[in-house]
């Protein structure tokens, strides 16, 4: 394998980490979200704050990835 | 060098499947009956369930837009589309019913919606992606 090709390869795994460990961190945040979710449930303490921002999370989310990819450029 | 790189990309892998393990551990997606009613918790936890698959699919999104992704990432994305797509209006009418404490079309629809993300798991599975699982 030429030097030239082993940089691109490395580039490009450096290029996709900051996404693979946002995503990572993203997921592990519904998770504690829905541990306290799950624990407040049980305590009878969930608020309609608390509802309302997990409704506005999945929309801007599902808002993101339903929209039409741009043009490649 | 190449080893590397895949040992990379298996770590982070395995930690995202953990990740989407636990999240299948602790959450339980009943299915919803007249007898078992879609409380506003239950809501709650399918739309953050739905949300933590979302944040794979918005990863690669970001990486296809960002010219990072593999080649076939607009085509697989195409590909998913069309279920979350049809997420949003029910994940709406069901906010709707629970809202009104309409108990016969909430379970319709939580029970559609459960459906919905099994087969959003299958097309991305098919593209190669694990989103996890709903129990």
């Amino acid at each position: 394998m030429s030097t030239e090709l082993i940089l691109k390869l490395i580039a490009a795994a450096v290029a996709a980490l900051p996404s693979l460990i946002e995503a990572g961190v993203n997921v592990y945040d519904r998770i504690q979200k829905i541990q306290k979710l799950a624990a407040d449930s049980a305590a009878g303490t969930v608020t309609q704050d608390q509802i309302d921002e997990v409704r506005a999370q999945l929309d801007r989310d599902l808002d993101e990835f339903n929209a039409p990819l741009p043009p490649i450029g | 060098m190449r080893r590397i790189l895949a040992s990379m990309a298996v770590v982070l892998a395995l930690s995202g499947c953990a990740q989407l393990q636990t999240l299948q551990n602790i959450a339980k997606f009943a299915t919803a009956t007249i007898t078992n009613p879609v409380t506003k918790e239950m809501e709650a936890q399918i739309e953050l369930g739905f949300d933590a698959a979302l944040q794979i699919l918005l990863s690669y999104r970001r990486a296809c837009i960002a010219g990072t992704a593999d080649v076939n990432c607009r085509r697989n994305i195409e590909i998913i589309q069309p279920y979350t797509r049809q997420a949003k209006p029910l994940i709406a009418q069901l906010r709707n019913f629970v809202d009104n404490n309409d108990q016969v079309n909430a379970v319709v629809a939580y029970n559609q919606l459960v459906a919905l993300y099994g087969n959003l798991k299958t097309s991305a599975a098919a593209v190669g992606m694990n989103i996890g699982s709903l129990p």
